[in-house]
């Protein structure tokens, strides 16, 4: 076994525990701000790692991509905010749901709750590696 | 019909939007960019990548902690 696999297994580890506790905390509480707040930290430690271990020198810039490639994407973005801005201001949220309610009504489970959870960090460490 | 079920069911077809998008971006010849193509490109600038990290930031705050 390399080093590169037992630091991803350390990884997932850390990660589905920290997804286990978010599982058994509810918002508002201090259990969940320090759960987040560690992942927050994590994360942005090993970004702040990878940005001092790069080379000295210019941003590495990707090659741009033409906008005809962008634009599926932004349309898009602009159709669900302009509807998560409708169902905001529109309410009440058992009509109107936002992503936010939808996201309470699904977490109600704790499984779910720490699924999502895992995937959020999961999501940090992609953008970590990007 | 009601608000709700109008509600639930645009939501639905945005969802269902989202994972078309994702997945025409990676057929052969896709006029689509990518989700990790779009991040990475937004990422070329220093602004960007740390817009990228502060959003991150705030969706884990925002959904897990408050």
């Amino acid at each position: 076994m390399t080093r590169r696999h037992l630091a991803v297994i350390a990884g997932v580890t850390v990660a589905a525990g920290l997804a286990a506790w978010a599982a058994l905390t509810e918002p508002f509480t201090a259990g969940a701000e320090a759960v987040t707040g560690l992942g927050l930290f994590l994360i942005a430690a090993a970004m702040a790692l990878r940005w001092r271990r790069a080379p000295a020198g210019p941003w590495p810039v990707a090659p741009a991509a033409p906008l005809e490639r962008w634009w599926p994407w932004v349309a898009f973005a602009t159709v669900v905010v302009a509807w998560e801005l409708v169902s905001f201001f529109l309410g009440p949220r058992v009509d109107h749901p936002t992503v936010s309610s939808l996201y309470d009504s699904a977490t109600r489970s704790r499984a779910v709750r720490g699924a999502c959870f895992f995937l959020w960090l999961w999501l940090g460490v992609a953008l970590v590696r990007t | 019909m009601s608000a709700e079920v109008v509600s639930d069911a645009v939501w639905a077809l945005l969802a269902l939007a989202a994972v078309a998008l994702a997945v025409a971006a990676h057929l052969p010849r896709s006029r689509i960019e990518t989700v990790l193509g779009l991040i990475r490109r937004i990422e070329a600038h220093p602004a960007g990548a740390l817009a990228v990290l502060l959003g991150w930031m705030w969706l884990g705050w925002h959904f897990f902690a408050r």
